[in-house]
């Protein structure tokens, strides 16, 4: 403890001698009787029903064919020569592969 | 202190023997957070009606006095923004320890106000401050050493303009 803190100490304490007001009655506030929101729940159940509904009703994407998946590659294949920059080149040659294999194994689907 | 156990159980009495018994203290903290006296003694009503209405759900998991002033500190801050446009005229200006007190406390920001008085003022150490103010130690160390800097500065102001007058 310094001679700073001492100091500060003795100063604020002069707030203990603060006349205090007589104590108030004080009662304890009545319980707050919480409304449910009706509304904004109702309308967060119906979208969450219709958002489920829409997964089971909503038709699933169709894979693509053979036929539309090596079309896609030949125009990528056709894009790949014409382009010079390396980062692109490589990004486009990912994608060529991954379709060779999509096509490979198109092909092999009963 | 009163027990909580009669106020928990919407005892009128003990509710009234536990509400004289803090009300001092309660006054006098929300006093050096308001430097009004009006407004302190709203705050300290505001503060004590909301621990009595949520009494049943401290579980003693601190002491009284810093869970109380936890409480405080939070009506003062909601306060604070409520009456932002409407906030009162510095109070006139007065001789006698607890002017002295407050003119110095008015000179903190409000976190150091409160950090300073708990600390020098109510006497509680560290960590029963930084858990009445939910924060971690440190910051009330660091709360309290800038506190301490502003304080010194002003002091060493008003004695050396003291020597000046006598001069």
């Amino acid at each position: 403890m310094n001679l700073d803190d001492e100091r500060i100490r003795d100063l604020l304490g002069g707030l203990r001698q603060a006349p205090v007001p007589p104590v108030p009655e004080i009662r304890p506030a009545p319980p707050v009787q919480r409304r449910v929101p009706l509304v904004p729940l109702a309308a967060a159940a119906a979208m969450l029903v219709a958002l489920g509904a829409s997964l089971f009703l909503l038709p699933e994407r169709a894979a693509a064919g053979p036929a539309a998946v090596a079309h896609r590659l030949d125009d990528l294949e056709t894009k790949l020569t014409r382009v010079e920059h390396e980062g692109l080149r490589s990004l486009l040659a990912r994608e060529v592969e991954l379709l060779r294999r999509e096509l490979r194994l198109a092909s092999e689907r009963p | 202190m009163e027990g909580l156990d009669g106020v928990r159980r919407g005892d009128r009495d003990a509710q009234e023997r536990w509400v004289a018994a803090w009300w001092p203290r309660v006054y006098r903290m929300a006093l050096a957070l308001t430097g009004h006296e009006a407004d302190a003694e709203d705050l300290a009503q505001e503060t004590l009606v909301a621990a009595l209405g949520a009494v049943s759900r401290f579980r003693g998991g601190s002491s009284e006095a810093t869970w109380l002033y936890a409480i405080l500190f939070h009506k003062h801050r909601s306060r604070a923004r409520r009456l932002k446009e409407e906030r009162r005229p510095p109070a006139p200006p007065r001789e006698g320890p607890v002017e002295d007190a407050l003119a110095l406390l008015a000179k903190l920001p409000d976190a150091q106000r409160i950090t300073a008085a708990l600390f020098y003022v109510e006497g509680l150490s560290v960590s029963e401050v930084a858990r009445a103010l939910g924060v971690p130690g440190p910051t009330v160390r660091w709360r309290l050493f800038r506190a301490r800097r502003t304080l010194k500065r002003t002091l060493d102001g008003t004695r050396a303009f003291q020597i000046c007058k006598e001069v």
